[in-house]
Parts: structure tokens; sequence; C-alpha cells
């Protein structure tokens, strides 16, 4: 078959073009370690979702030395803990969201970072990140559920270690459930 | 001779289908400038929606213009090329007609269980599910029904391309399949593998769920399923426009195809390529491992290269027509290309903003850059500039020039319809680019409220300019827009309301023989079967092992019940 | 969500105006012991409502909150004076039940706090006998509650939510409480109450319950000299400022001013009014709220008025159109639809052909689509702030 020497060389650089894209993400993923969500979280039954071990009572828990878990209960038309209560949480600490949903799909995404993940009902979603300054961060549900669905919203208080620690109402340790929980 | 005259009964089919197709435009297009009006909280007081109604508008927008619109100008243009490239008539036209009411009903139960949503007295409950309407949120039954028919429909529609074709092949053994009609199996081939998975999702699952014959189901494999066909449906509605822009703009703008066998390549590889990516819209879905969706973006990513290659060849065909009419120089050329006629100028302008429109597309086929934008406003910006203009304002530039020849009529208004495609691209020109930064700075989609508005502790924080400058230029664009359709629509009915044969046609059907013909090119290109089996292997490969994956906990678990909205 | 028909004028002060469910009557239970509202019924677009909206009672009376669907509280909005009903501020589920003994008559307004937006409001009323309660008839000269449009959208702001039109009395009072960051508004982003009667020499504590909020004076009566609180505070902080000069004062908190967090504050005694109780005087305001949706018999008449109003156009059109000359027929000496003659240009073969043109235009493309990549991918999204890293 015929192709025109001109065609042929813009077939090559569109070949590089695209491994170069590829190359790039891959960088991404290996170099600056971004993580996907995936399936790590486990499954959940939608009608109970603290029946398995995957999830637990919303709240932000410590899960050892500098690492931190929060459980994020988001439903028509509030994530549980972040709309009535802001989620408090240490800077420079490892940060491990789950986010589940007992109703319908939602979105999980605090605006202006790369932390972003959709909520599916049966699914736990499961991601790890570190805020490095201390600051206010919002919490925006970006896929339809509902009627309420633009008021749904959230806040993630990052704070000083030090205020962390001395705020009235601290994380519960994670293998101690009777534990109270800020809500 | 007239296309109306040598093939009377297949005009009048593709005449049928346009105006269904034009009726849905106008419709979804008035949805459409109210919801950018509202969501910019432009004049808002003086629309007469809340909050909660504008996802019954949103809803309505989308089931529209991206499946009715759509389907109804496909199954038309279609109809079209087929006859005229194989020159015979359609294998039947019962079939045919019958394609074109199961569209039909299909569309009015959709569109009726949609518009339930501002009007309670209509007969069934509103279903403001938007256009990918996700479990758990439950639509009315007559919803999912509309929208199982209209699949249907569109199936049938395929089957008489097929058979038209296989009594040319019992004629023609040995000869190359006509371009046009290629592409349009093609097309069809693709679409029959990609709509399985939509098929499935409400037939299977959602229909008896709604219906209450089943108690639950798995949220997460439904979303699956209509991904599976979600992504393969643009290629449903682009390739439509490829057909186009290979075929007929080279002649309209003086020239000749630059090459046959590179277009038969091209429809091949998104045979191929257009269905095993659906991944690429659940990249930050839980519950899909990580090497699924990278299996889907090497795919997408190899997905880009037969549109680079269409780049060319279009653009290289325009360069024939403009230098055929005397243009010179590297550039120069481009002003001797006939912009004064709006079926070349729409088709034009639309392969212009395909271009930017890939470059958004190519960072949404990033695994990671993903969670940069997904389901922010970027993705609206996006794929307005994707079915939005590459297909829709080739579908208004095509009707300049195909409705005179399937009607005997006379085109009217030309002034209106020459500036048509500027005053279009200019509104999309502004909307989308607002659109593509306000995602940026992570304004979200789908949202009736403009959230977190300035003042304080605003969150949005865009590199370029402001929250406010880009609500306005979506403000303005979209009106822009809605005149642009206002004016098409003009166009259209004043053509309409004239007299058959009144005043010769002002546009000429011939269509040249390309620069490189499929003479030259491997016979395999052809061989549909081949590459159809392949498709198939290739999507079992990318969703074989995921739908395993999600099914072997059980076929409705995790489950969950409906949730009407 | 569908618009209801038949709305009441008001009800409650503009409160219940936005619930579904409500019709305009209120549910009839007084002279019964114990009485069950439901909560989160189905309505307002979804299981987000009280049922019923509007009821009244005995003084006495123990009302029990039966909970028939999920994630719903009941967060007390407004009460009399000298009742003390806390509410069930915890998000409970279906089964869940809690009750109160409501003592003291008046009107109690209540809301379900994540459903607030779509309407999950109700109301109490506690009355010993039939009729209300009436309005003392004195004269003599007062200070209307009179806002202008401070509570709408038209000044500057949103508009306030948690103000319901009313104006709380707390006349007679030394010292008198507003939150700063109440619920409201899509938020923790309202004054509570928005809008309050003080005597003259009254303090004012203005105590926060949610964090960054000040109080940043508007408006105020010639001789006043309140300063307001313009530093950002968290909660628990308060301020208190005595209130001498008669006369309205507007306030509101600059960061959430477009959420609609506004307040007002009249001190002196109401026109007219000694000792009625039920709403304070002055202009009852009516919260804006999403205009109603439209009927199907609206969009018929607008429709066929459109038709009719354009029919002459459309008339005159199609008769211009009749009598457009024609120049050649349309049609040839067979019948068949003639078309326009092929343009007739210079031809250029296929060997003859180079697409520098087309190569050229490419080559920019190439390099703005690697120019644009690199910025999106290491400048916007590597340098955009936390990312997922597991």
């Amino acid at each position: 078959m015929e192709i025109h020497r001109f065609e042929k060389l813009w077939l090559a650089a569109s070949l590089v073009l695209i491994l170069g894209f590829v190359a790039t993400v891959v960088y991404g993923a290996v170099g600056a370690g971004v993580a996907m969500v995936n399936d790590d979280g486990g499954t959940v039954d939608p009608g109970d979702i603290t029946a398995s071990e995957n999830f637990r009572e919303p709240g932000v828990y410590e899960a050892g030395d500098g690492e931190y878990a929060v459980y994020v209960e988001a439903r028509q038309f509030s994530f549980r803990p972040g709309s009535s209560q802001p989620i408090e949480v240490p800077a420079d600490t490892r940060v491990t969201f789950y986010v589940t949903s007992p109703d319908v799909t939602h979105g999980f995404s605090v605006v202006g970072t790369n932390i972003n993940t959709m909520v599916v009902p049966g699914q736990v979603a499961r991601i790890t990140t570190v805020f490095e300054e201390p600051g206010t961060y919002h919490i925006v549900c970006h896929e339809y559920c509902g009627a309420a669905h633009h008021n749904m919203q959230g806040q993630i208080r990052v704070v000083d270690q030090s205020q962390f620690d001395a705020s009235a109402t601290g994380p519960a340790a994670i293998d101690d459930p009777a534990a109270e929980v800020s809500d | 001779m007239a296309y109306v005259d040598e093939y009377p009964r297949a005009a009048k089919i593709a005449r049928w289908e346009f105006g269904v197709a034009f009726l849905a435009l106008a419709l979804g297009g008035v949805f459409g400038l109210v919801q950018a009006l509202y969501r910019t909280d432009t004049f808002r007081e003086a629309l007469p929606i809340n909050a909660a109604d504008y996802y019954t508008i949103l809803t309505g927008h989308g089931v529209l213009l991206a499946l009715v619109f759509t389907t109804f100008s496909i199954a038309a243009l279609f109809t079209w090329a087929t006859t005229r490239s194989l020159e015979r008539p359609l294998a039947s036209n019962r079939l045919a007609w019958g394609a074109f009411w199961l569209l039909v009903i299909g569309t009015v139960l959709a569109a009726t269980s949609i518009l339930n949503g501002f009007v309670p007295q209509l007969p069934f409950e509103s279903s403001d599910v938007l256009f990918t309407f996700y479990a758990p949120m439950q639509a009315h039954p007559a919803f999912y029904l509309g929208a199982a028919l209209i699949i249907i429909g569109s199936w049938v529609a395929g089957a008489v391309y097929f058979l038209t074709y296989w009594e040319w092949r019992k004629d023609n053994p040995g000869e190359r399949i006509p371009l046009q009609t290629f592409m349009v199996l093609t097309t069809f081939l693709m679409w029959y593998l990609a709509t399985l998975g939509v098929a499935v999702e409400v037939v299977v699952f959602l229909i008896p769920w709604s219906l209450g014959l089943i108690d639950t189901v798995d949220p997460l494999l439904t979303r699956t399923l209509f991904w599976f066909f979600g992504h393969p449906v643009v290629y449903f509605w682009l390739l439509p426009a490829y057909l186009v822009w290979y075929t007929v703009l080279p002649k309209l703008a003086g020239g000749r195809l630059f090459s046959d066998p590179l277009a038969r390549a091209v429809f091949v590889l998104f045979l191929l390529l257009s269905t095993p990516v659906g991944f690429h819209h659940q990249y930050v879905d839980p519950g899909i491992p990580e090497g699924f969706k990278f299996v889907s973006m090497t795919n997408t990513m190899m997905l880009l290269l037969p549109s680079l290659l269409t780049a060319f060849t279009v653009v290289a065909s325009l360069e024939h027509g403009a230098r055929q009419r005397g243009g010179g120089g590297y550039v120069g050329w481009l002003r001797s290309l006939p912009w004064d006629r709006p079926a070349f100028s729409g088709c034009a302008l639309a392969g212009l903003m395909f271009a930017a429109g890939g470059f958004s597309g190519m960072i949404n086929a990033g695994m990671n850059i993903n969670y940069l934008i997904h389901n922010t406003l970027w993705v609206p910006g996006h794929f307005h500039l994707t079915v939005g203009t590459a297909f829709a304002l080739t579908i208004m530039a095509i009707a300049y020039w195909l409705i005179p020849q399937i009607t005997g009529k006379r085109l009217q208004h030309r002034r209106l319809a020459m500036v048509q495609p500027y005053v279009w691209f200019v509104g999309m020109t502004l909307m989308s680019n607002a659109m593509h930064r306000a995602g940026l700075a992570g304004l979200p989609r789908r949202t009736a409220e403009p959230m977190f508005q300035e003042a304080g502790s605003a969150p949005f924080d865009p590199v370029v300019g402001t929250v406010g400058e880009m609500r306005l230029q979506i403000a303005i664009g979209s009106t822009l827009l809605f005149v642009a359709l206002a004016m098409f629509l003009v166009v259209m009915f004043g053509t309409w309301l004239g007299k058959s044969g009144a005043a010769p046609l002002a546009v000429n059907g011939s269509i040249p023989d390309p620069l490189s013909g499929p003479e030259g090119s491997p016979r395999v290109l052809d061989n549909l079967k081949v590459w159809t089996a392949i498709a198939v292997v290739l999507v079992a490969l990318a969703y074989g092992l995921p739908i395993w994956s999600i099914i072997s906990d059980g076929l409705l678990t995790p489950g969950s019940p409906p949730i009407p909205v | 969500m569908a618009s209801a028909p038949a709305r009441a004028q008001n009800g409650f002060g503009g409160w219940l105006d936005d619930v579904d469910n409500y019709d305009g009557t209120v549910t009839d239970m007084t002279g019964q012991s114990e009485v069950t509202v439901e909560v989160g019924a189905e309505g307002n677009g979804g299981p987000f409502a009280f049922a019923p909206p509007a009821v009244r009672v005995s003084p006495g009376t123990s009302i029990v909150f039966e909970w028939t669907s999920d994630n719903h509280n009941v967060l007390v909005e407004e009460q009399p004076d000298g009742a003390d009903w806390a509410g069930e501020e915890s998000l409970e589920n279906t089964g869940y039940t809690y009750s109160h003994t409501f003592e003291t008559e008046g009107v109690y307004k209540y809301f379900c706090q994540p459903h607030l937006a779509v309407g999950m409001k109700g109301v109490v009323v506690v009355e010993a006998a039939q009729g209300d309660g009436g309005d003392g008839g004195d004269g003599g000269g007062g200070v209307p509650a009179e806002y202008g449009d401070w509570f709408t959208d038209s000044a500057p702001g949103g508009a306030v939510d948690n103000y319901d039109g009313t104006t709380v009395d707390r006349t007679g009072q030394s010292e008198v409480t507003v939150e700063v960051g109440a619920d409201g508004n899509g938020g923790t982003f309202a004054y509570a109450p928005p809008a309050l009667r003080i005597s003259p020499g009254t303090t004012v504590v203005f105590e926060w319950t949610s964090d960054n909020h000040n109080v940043v004076v508007e408006e105020q009566p010639e001789g006043a000299d309140w300063a307001g609180e313009e530093a950002l505070e968290n909660s628990g902080y308060t301020y208190s400022h005595t209130f001498e000069t008669e006369g309205v004062y507007k306030y509101l908190c600059e960061p959430h001013l477009s959420l609609g967090m506004k307040g007002a504050i009249v001190v002196g005694p109401a026109p007219g009014a000694a000792g009625g109780d039920g709403d304070g005087g002055g202009d009852v305001q009516a919260p804006t709220g999403p205009p109603e949706g439209v009927t199907v018999w609206e969009v018929l008449a607008f429709g066929l008025g459109g038709a009719a109003l354009l029919s002459p156009f459309g008339v005159y059109y199609y008769q211009q159109r009749r009598e457009l000359p024609v120049g050649e027929s349309g049609r040839d000496e067979h019948g068949a639809i003639r078309e326009a003659p092929e343009e007739d240009l210079e031809e250029i073969g296929h060997d003859e052909y180079d697409p520098w043109g087309t190569l050229s235009l490419i080559v920019v493309y190439f390099l703005i689509l690697v120019g644009l990549w690199i910025f999106m991918y290491f400048v916007e999204f590597l340098g955009n702030g936390p990312t997922v890293i597991g």
C-alpha cells in the first residue's frame, strides 16, 4: 500500500507522541509516586456499612506512628465527618481516607488538590495522602446524587501536630473500638 | 441526477430521520441555554426553574442531544451514504421504517419520563438520573425501556445497511467495498459490539430492578457495563463526522480525498480499539484494580493514532482543493478555500475545534493526571468541543449540502447559513475555554449551584482569570450557541417550507474519486470478519478479567436497592 | 422535584415555604397526651420530610419523633422564651425514636440538618385554647423591625436562609446570646437568631460556635457606637456589646457574606406590642427561596400565547415565500431536479501533489501538543498540592 512520505513521517511522530504520553504517565506512577484508587479498600454491604472490617464508624483514628485513618460516610447530602463537623487531621502525616456510601454514588474531591475519587455503594475507596501544610481544604461532591447534590460539601482542617494532640476531639486508636470517636 | 430523484424512498426515510433529529436538537438546545444561565447565575430569577429542576433539564439536555439527535442524524446520514455509494436502493424499506418507529417510540418514552420532572401530570414519574443513569439512583421503568428501544432501533437500522451491502456483494463479487459503505459497516460493527454492555445493563439489571423483580443490583457492575458502551458511543458519533470529512469535505473544498486506503485503515483501527478502553472513565473508581486501568490507558493512547492520521489526511485533501483553486505557499493556501460556503466552513471549523478537543481528550486519557480533572467542569468543556462541535456542527454544516439533495428544495436564507458556523465557533470557543479553566480550578460538573461563591474562603483558585469571568464567558458563549442553533433551525425551516423543484439546487452532489484509490491497498482491509474477530478478542482481554472479578462475589452483590429520584 | 400546587402564604413567616408536604394546614392534635411525628417520611423529592410538618398540641403533650428512614436529626431552629427543647442533634436511622414533652406555649420551629436544603422542616405549635394569643393593642411609639432587603440577596451578600421573617423578641432581658456560626445557609454560616429585638441597655453576648467568622457592622442608628468584632475568630470565642441607642443595627460576617451570613438587632420596644406573644412586629419578610416550578398549564398557555403572537409573522413569511419569483425552473425536461454545475477547477493529479502546507500545519500542531502536555502534566498536575500516594 502506498503511503505518502509525509504521512509516514507523521505516523512516526504520532507514535512517538503516544509513547511519550504513556511514558509520562508511567513516570508519574513510578517516579512521582502517584497511585490510583483501586480495589484495596474492599467491599461492604450498603445496607450495613460498618458490619464488615473494611469500614468502621465514621471518624478520625490514629493508625500508627504518624499515620491516621479517616473513615468518611458519604450520603445524601453530607459527608460524615466533614459537613457538620470538619475533619481535623495533623499536617505532615500520612492520612488514609476510607470513603463509602450507603445510598447512591457520590464523589469525594478535595478542591485544589489531586485527591479525587468516586464513592460507589458497596465499595470502599481507600486513598492515602500527606498534607504538608496546615490549612483548610474543602471537600466537594462532584457526582450527581440527587436534588440537593449542589449543597453537599465538607471541610478538612489540617492543623499542626501539637494543636491536633491538644484538641479536645482527638482521634481514637484504631485497635480500640470502644474509644470515643470524633464525629 | 439529484439524490431525491434517484433514491426517492431512501430520501424520504432520511428526511423523517433528520426531522426528528432537528426537533430533538431544538429542545435539547433550549434546555442547554436554561442550564447555562442557571448555573452561571445569570438572570436566574427570570428562569422558571429551581435548583432541583436543574437536574431534570440536565437529563433532558444530555439524552435529547447525545442520544436522540445523534442517533437519528446518523441513521439519516448513513442511509444516504450507503445507497449513494452502493448505487442501489435499501434492501428493505419496511425494516428501515421499522427501525425509525422503534427509535421514535423509545424517544417518546424516555423523553416523557424526563419531562415528568417538571410536569407531574404526565403519566410516568420523574427520571432525573442524567444521561449516565448510574444505579442505585433509579429512574422510572419507562426511561430504561425508552433507552432500550432506542438502542434496539439502532440495531435494526444497522441491519438494513448490512442487508443492502450483502445484496450488492452478490452482484459485485471481488470488488472493493465502496468507501462510504465501508465506513458505515465498520461503524456499525463497532456499535453492535459496544451496545452489548448497555443492553445487558438495562435489560438484565435495571429494568427488572426498577420494576421490583429483583431487589438489588451491584452499582459497580452496572457502572462498568455502562462505560463498556459509554466510550465507544462517542466514536459512534465521531465516525459519521469522519465520514463527512473524508468523503464530502474534500469535494466541498474543491479537491479530492488524499488517500482512500488510509481512511479504511483508520476505520479498522476504530473498530478494533473503541471498546476495550472503557475503564478510562473509571480511573478513580474504587473496586477496580490499577492493572486493568493501565491496560485501558495504553489502549486509549493507541486510539489517538487513527485520529491523528485523520488530521493529516483530511487537511491534505483540503490543501489539494485549495491548490486546485489556485492557492499557494505554505499556509497561504488556506485563504483560497471557500469560507463563504457554509457546508465547507462548518465542517472545517468543526475539524479545527476537534483538534483542540483532541488535546483535552489526551489529558483525560492519562491515568493519573485524571485526578486533576475528573468530574470537574473540564470534562463538559472537552465534550462540547467533540460531540458538541465536531459532531453537531458537522451535521448542521452537511445539512446545508445534503438537505437540498434529499428534499429537492433549494436552501433558503443563505446569508444566515453562511454566518451560522462562525457564530457557533465563537460561542463554543468562549464557553469551552472557560469550562476547561474552571475545571482546572476545581469547579465540579453536574451541579446546579455555583458553590463556594467568592468572598473570604473561596477555594476555587484559578491560575489565570477569575471564577466570575469564567461564568460570564460560559453565559455569553452558550447564548451565542443558542443563537447559532436558532439560525440553523430558521434556515432548515425556511428550506422545508419551499417547494420541491421550484428552483434549481445550489449544490452539486457528485463526489470525485480519491487521489489514491483502494486498488493499491491490501485486500485484507476489506475483510470485515477478521477485524470483527480481533475486536471481540481485544474486548474479551480488556473486560473479561475485570468483569469476572466484579461478579465473582455474586452477580447482584454488593447490592443496592433502588433509590428513586 | 416537582412543584407542589398551592402553597400556604407565609407559613410561619415563610419557614414552611419550601416544604413540599406542607399544605397550609396545621394538623390539630390538641387534647392527646402522646403524638407521633414521623422523621424522614416521603416528601421533598425523597424520604426528606417530617409528617405531619405542622402540628398543634396542648401543653404537656409528649411528641414521639419516630424515624422512618435513615440519616436525619431534629435541630431546634427557634422556640418560645423559656422553652428548653434540645432536639436530637445526632444523626439517627430508621427505627430510632426520641420524645420530648412540650410545656411552654408558643411556636417551635425545627429542621433536619442534612436535608434542610430540600425542605425538611417542621413546626410544633403549643397552645392551650383555640385561637392565637392576641397582640396587646397599646399605642405608643416603638421601633419597627424594618430591615429593607437586608435578609434577601438584593442587599449585599446572599439570602439569609435561617431568617424566617420573624424577629425573636428578647426584650426585658439583661443579657442575650447570639450564636455566631450556627447552622444555616448551607453549612455553619448563620447568626442565630438572625433577627433579634432587645431592650436598650441589654448586653448581647456573641458566642462563636464554629470557626472563621467575624461581626462587621453594616449600618447602625445615628449616635450608636458599635464597633463589631472585625477579627476572624473561632469556636468558643465570645464578644459582647451593650446596646443603648434605639434603632436597627445590621451586621454581617465577611467570609460568609455571600452565603447569607447576616444579622440584625432592633433595640427598642415593638410598636404597639405590649406583651403579645407570637411573632414580633414589623414587616414579615418571606425569605427568598427558589422560584416555583412550572405547571403544564403554564407551559401550554405560554406556548399557545407565543404561537398566537407569532402567527401574523408566520403567515406573512409563508406568503412571501410562495410569491418568490423563480428564475429557471428547478426541473429539467425530464422532470428531474437540477443541481448546480460542478466547479471548474484546475486539476492537480496524484503524482504532482505534495501536501507541504499540511506538513507545516501539522508540525505546528505537534509542537503545541507537546508543549501543552508538558505544562499540564508537570506544572498543573504534579504541582497541584496533596496527591494520592497509596
